[in-house]
């Protein structure tokens, strides 16, 4: 079996040339189209000697321009680096030079933050515009600039550069503890593991219309992208400023026919809950599927009862291991239900409950989640210390059998379903978004005032949760000159929501940070102020 | 008595996390493009009226051309309590 992920669209262009493929604002590109563009793109990748796996980064506003270019480096044998095109230029300068990015593909829309990535100390030694033509050259730029009217002149014929499912095929940046994202290493294998398993469980067809949601640099888009182009069926994209207003959402999916959605629970309770939905409203949509974050019950209810007609499907997994649980909500929810599981292991994914000396615990009780599998990241880039750290033999008597830890608390109840109670670390989720504490307190202390620093997270319905420093300063320093000098390099749902100025930190017995008692103080002014 | 859009425009700055100066949040300013507001922000904002306000902001109301600017917010505002 062919288990490549830029196969899915050769093989939708040839079955289906002339089926739509990308649901852009007002304009439509086919399969045929995609897979001709895609084609010279990696014909001018291929000119420019990337090689088998090398990074290319991607830097442009989700489009049907940016899922060509993301077919292109997957054609051209490369891996392609999504950089969030709203990220302060400073945090994503940092991840180009981690992954060594030589070609970044990019587009009009961000000409004006290219010097900040195309600089002085930048590997980038190529730039091209994918959706553009591009004027005079900016002269600080010491990079070559290619741009449309170059890639028009490739040919649109597959290139046929040779690919192996084990080959990588993205990278995802997520947040890491010690102040510098961690690169996490996919191969075409990892992602085809999910997304056919996904295909086949959720019978896609053709005549579905998928949502186009989450950004490319969030790993729920891998779904979105490749489980459209495995059945030829259209991926509509939904733009960022419909998605910020419930009424208009609701309509763009009612009108684009949207009939699979995937999504961050909050975007579901955005729908649900303020957008004034009648009972038939979206009845055309038959599948909603939601990740990246815990579904507050209630909230969960109310978007049943607005979604009458639609199977929800709750979807685990980190970015390290893909989709790798699911789990299907009953009609009715049972009332008394606090929360909903994890579910099921994905097909061919095996999941571990271990304690802290790496042996089994009973059914029932509460172990670290290791997972195994097909799915399973190949590594973080350039950082084989954390890696195997990470990836470990469950089970030292099978030390061929690698799994990743993922530092998530789970168990499985005596029906095998396996439900989430939380971290073992300081990694929360916000708005969806997976944040390491640490990585905020690292850059934090680099502030020039800052001494020392503590970061907690505020549990919140509506946001998963809000984020609060408690700060010890050389000299009086505002919260505004904290917030601005974090925006530089942290993306905003990074960015501390309060800050408290204060003279120490308390401290344990054996003198390090004492969250549980910052936690404490939180929780008794919460309860103060709501009392 | 403080104008909606100032007081808007302090509970942006305060609770919405904005990383500019105060003054930068112009009446026009089109807050979504400008960042100021994101989906979870508008949804927070509209809390933020309807208790400051005494108002229900119904959810066709939610929309660009109430919550796109000071301004529109001020005019919005206004339109509920007149």
């Amino acid at each position: 079996m062919n288990e490549l992920l830029h196969t899915l669209l050769s093989e939708a262009a040839d079955s289906s040339p002339s089926s739509s493929a990308v649901v852009d604002g007002d304009r439509e590109m086919t399969y045929q189209q995609l897979e001709k563009m895609a084609n010279r793109i990696a014909h001018q990748l291929a000119q420019l000697n990337v090689s088998r796996g090398e990074p290319v980064g991607l830097y442009m506003e989700k489009s049907a321009e940016s899922l060509a270019c993301l077919y292109g480096v997957l054609k051209a044998g490369a891996a392609y680096v999504p950089l969030a095109p709203d990220a302060p230029a400073a945090r994503l300068a940092r991840i180009v030079r981690h992954a060594g990015i030589r070609v970044l593909l990019s587009g009009t829309e961000r000409i004006r933050q290219w010097p900040a990535l195309g600089g002085p100390d930048s590997p980038v030694e190529y730039l091209v515009c994918a959706n553009g033509t591009v004027g005079e050259a900016d002269g600080s730029l010491s990079v070559a600039i290619l741009d449309s009217a170059q890639l028009a002149q490739q040919p649109d014929s597959c290139p046929g550069i040779a690919v192996h499912p084990d080959d990588l095929a993205y990278i995802l940046y997520t947040s890491g503890s010690t102040g510098m994202p961690k690169g996490v290493m996919l191969t075409h294998r990892n992602a085809r593991a999910f997304v056919d398993w996904a295909v086949r469980e959720f019978a896609m067809t053709q005549t579905d219309r998928l949502s186009s949601h989450a950004p490319l640099h969030f790993d729920l888009s891998v779904f979105d992208v490749f489980a459209a182009a495995a059945v030829a069926a259209v991926l509509v994209l939904v733009p960022r400023d419909t998605a910020m207003f419930p009424a208009e959402l609701a309509a763009f999916v009612r009108s684009k026919e949207i009939s699979v959605w995937y999504s961050v629970p909050s975007a579901v309770n955005m729908l649900a809950s303020r957008a004034g939905l009648g009972p038939d409203d979206l009845s055309g949509l038959r599948l909603l599927l939601f990740a990246g974050e815990v579904f507050p019950i209630d909230q969960l209810r109310q978007a049943l009862a607005a979604f009458p007609t639609a199977e929800f499907y709750n979807l685990y997994g980190p970015t390290e291991t893909n989709v790798c649980t699911y789990y299907h909500v009953p009609r009715p929810l049972p009332a008394g239900r606090t929360s909903i599981p994890i579910g099921l292991p994905i097909r061919d994914v095996e999941l571990f409950c271990l304690d802290e000396n790496r042996r089994p615990v009973r059914c029932g009780e509460r172990g670290e989640l290791w997972v195994s599998g097909p799915t399973v990241m190949r590594g973080y880039l350039g950082d084989p210390e954390h890696t195997a750290e990470r990836m470990r033999a469950p089970d030292a008597a099978h030390p061929e059998v690698i799994a990743y830890r993922t530092g998530d608390v789970v168990s499985q109840d005596d029906e095998g379903v396996w439900h989430f109670f939380g971290r073992l670390d300081s990694q929360i989720k916000s708005r969806g978004y997976r944040i390491e504490l640490g990585e905020i307190e690292a850059t934090l202390n680099t502030h020039p005032s800052v001494l020392e620093c503590a970061v907690i997270p505020i549990p919140d319905d509506r946001y998963g949760n809000q984020i609060k420093a408690y700060v010890v300063s050389e000299s009086a320093v505002s919260s505004r000159d904290l917030t601005a000098y974090l925006r530089r390099s942290l993306p905003s749902y990074m960015v501390p929501w309060s800050f408290d100025r204060v003279t120490a930190l308390p401290r344990t017995s054996t003198g390090k940070i004492d969250y549980q008692v910052l936690k404490k103080i939180e929780d008794r002014s919460d309860h103060a102020e709501r009392g | 008595m403080q104008s909606v859009a100032d007081r808007v425009r302090s509970f942006i700055v305060d609770d919405l996390g904005w990383e500019g100066a105060a003054d930068d949040l112009t009446d026009d300013l089109p807050l979504i493009q400008a960042g100021a507001l994101d989906s979870l922000g508008i949804l927070t904002l509209v809390e933020f009226l309807e208790s400051s306000y005494d108002i229900t902001v119904e959810d066709g109301d939610i929309v660009p051309a109430h919550l796109g600017s000071l301004a529109s917010i001020e005019r919005y505002v206004r339109s509920k309590k007149s």
